[in-house]
This record gives structure tokens, sequence and C-alpha cells, in this order.
């Protein structure tokens, strides 16, 4: 076999057949390493009784707006916290600071997504039995993030107007790892006359995915009040969930 | 001459998020200065295979048209798709370790 392309010009693998060759059957998931450290973190949080919400989107789809207006809204009847997931810069972390809510930035330098570990490792500097829900806003990115469980609970996915409607097709394990996929900036509809609502969601169903779809817009209060009222009825059902399983 | 590793075989789905080809690309990069250095990466990609929830009918699909073969609904169990699985290591013993370059890839 040719040695640089891998092309099966030349002869083939005759060695692996020797009978002097030890085979060590081994069926291990190769991302045990990161699943595991997930599911410690999840015991974590559940622990605490915290609803985690990992955030995923191209870049500049407006999750760290809609984490304001979240905490806007809703602060004073939540107590919430952000990790924030950028390749650099504290922009994000400082915009949800703001709003007096803790935030916590990972600045992965060139990595394309956060893991589990970057995760646990900021979890030391928040009172998770203070918090109802922790947001993880993780690199924008339609591709890595969704092969990296982190603990949480709950994944939302961002499709933005401008982005077009067929973004779930293209990019189908991100889409298949949602939980609900908000088709944001609708506000765009009236200047993006490409975006078909129907056709996303068509295009989201393609991809074997059964779950919610909403419209928003961070513009108008309506459209908010619709992600509003599935995010307070998402942490309804986590804290009864949570009782039921302490057995209380 | 200690032991060495001769083939690593693994199983990619396509719903995976790994790329073979990209996989096999840091395989090389590696197994250099390792016991695998001579090493074999076998890769071995999945199909995509589906249940309904509302017909009951297996089906293998692709990656983005993830329906039901038989009723195309998008309500459906992943049977197959998703895994990124260590198979198997195989060694060869110090006297039978050749100096053979030769790598094998199989998709």
């Amino acid at each position: 076999m040719c040695g640089n392309c891998g092309c099966e010009t030349q002869v083939k693998s005759e060695k692996t057949d020797k009978p002097s060759a030890n085979i060590v059957e081994v069926h291990a998931n190769l991302k045990s390493g990161n699943d595991s450290q997930a599911i410690a973190n999840r015991a974590l949080f559940d622990a605490h009784n915290v609803l985690v919400i990992n955030l995923m989107s191209s870049p500049g789809s407006g999750k760290t707006r809609l984490l304001e207006e979240t905490i806007r809204a809703l602060k004073s009847q939540y107590a919430m916290a952000v990790i924030e997931g950028d390749l650099e810069t504290e922009n994000d972390a400082n915009r949800i600071r703001r709003h007096g809510v803790q935030a916590e930035q990972i600045a992965t330098g060139q990595g394309c997504h956060l893991d589990a570990s970057m995760v646990q490792k900021v979890l030391g500097r928040f009172s998770l039995q203070k918090l109802d829900v922790l947001f993880i806003e993780n690199v924008g990115n339609l591709i890595c993030p969704a092969c990296f469980d982190l603990g949480q609970h709950l994944n939302i996915i961002l499709l933005s107007v401008p982005e077009g409607d067929d973004k779930p097709e293209k990019y189908p394990v991100m889409f298949r790892a949602a939980d609900v996929m908000l088709i944001s900036k609708t506000d765009y509809l009236q200047f993006h006359d490409e975006f078909n609502v129907p056709r996303a969601i068509e295009s989201f169903r393609k991809v074997g995915n059964d779950a919610p779809v909403l419209e928003v817009s961070s513009l108008n209060s309506q459209h908010l009040e619709r992600w509003f009222s599935y995010f307070t009825h998402a942490i309804t059902v986590h804290q009864s969930q949570s009782l039921q399983n302490s057995g209380v | 001459m200690d032991k060495s590793v001769s083939l690593v075989h693994v199983k990619v789905g396509p719903l995976s998020g790994v790329e073979p080809d990209l996989l096999h690309h840091a395989f090389l990069a590696c197994r250099t200065h390792t016991i695998g250095d001579q090493a074999t990466l076998r890769i071995d990609t999945s199909a995509i295979k589906i249940r309904c929830k509302l017909c009951g009918e297996f089906s293998r699909v692709s990656v983005n048209h993830i329906l039901c073969a038989s009723c195309g609904a998008w309500q459906t169990d992943l049977i197959e798709g998703d895994e990124f699985i260590l198979q198997r290591i195989e060694f060869i013993a110090p006297d039978n370790v050749t100096e053979s370059k030769e790598r094998k890839h199989v998709r």
C-alpha cells in the first residue's frame, strides 16, 4: 500500500492473520474519558438540584442576547449563572455580569468546543447549592460541540434566520443533539425571504429529531414569552424529577 | 525487540462526529515513537440503522435523511450509527516483529 495517501496500489497486509499475532478484543467506547467526566459533572449538578442547559449554535446566532433577555426577565424568580465558552475574550461573560449574574469565561484558545473536564475546572467557582439554573454557552460552532457531553440536562440549539433554513441537514450530528431548536432572529424574516420556517422544521425532522421548535426574536416580547414559558416549564419538570429521585 | 502493536481496529458511525480520513491522519501522527509505530489502523464504518416508532420497521438511511424508509416518519430510534469504538488491538510477539512499512486503511 502507498505510504503517503493510503491508496491500495501495492500489496495488501499479510501480517494481520499471522498465528503469532496476539489479539485483544476491546470493544470500548473511545469517548469514555469525556463521558465519564460528564457523568460526574451531572451527578454534581443533580446533587445540588441545578438544571444545566448547554446552548449551541453558529457564532453570532444570538446565544448571549437570548441569555441576557432571559436573565433580565427571570432573574428575580430563578438563581442563574453562566459558563461562557469562546476562543478568546471575556466579552460575553462581561455582558452577562452587567445583569448582576455570575459568569465564568472559559477561553479555549484555538479549541473549537468545550469538553467535560473544562467545565469541571470552573465549577468550583460557583455556589451550586444556591443555583436553580446553570447555562453553558458553548463555543459558536455547529460541528464539534455536539460530540462532547458536558453533563448538561438539556441541549438547546439556535438556528438564526440569516444562516439559512437548510442548516440542520448540513450539520446533522449537531441538530440531532437538540432537545429543542430555537429559530432565532425571526425579526429578520421580513428581509430574508429565502428563509422558510416550515422548511427549516422539515430540515430538522430529516435528521431524525422530533424535538420541539420555537421561533424567537429577542426584539419581540411575544416571541420571548414562548421561550420563557418553555424554559420555566423545563425548570419545573427538572425540579419535580429531582424531588422524586431524592425520594421526597 | 519488544512486543509491538500491529493493528488497531476501530468502528466509526457516520453520526459519531468522527471523520475516518482525519482520524487516519491523526493516527499516523500519534503512532510515532510508540509501540504502535508500525501499526495499521483499520477503520470500519457502520451504516445508520433506525427503527420507526410508528410502524416498527427497520431502515438503513443516510446521514441527513433519517426518515423511516417504509412510512416516511421522522419519529425513529437510532439502532446503530453514532458509535466510536475500539474493537480490538493486535500485537506481534518479538520474534515476529517485521520491518514492514505498509499500512492498511480499510474503509
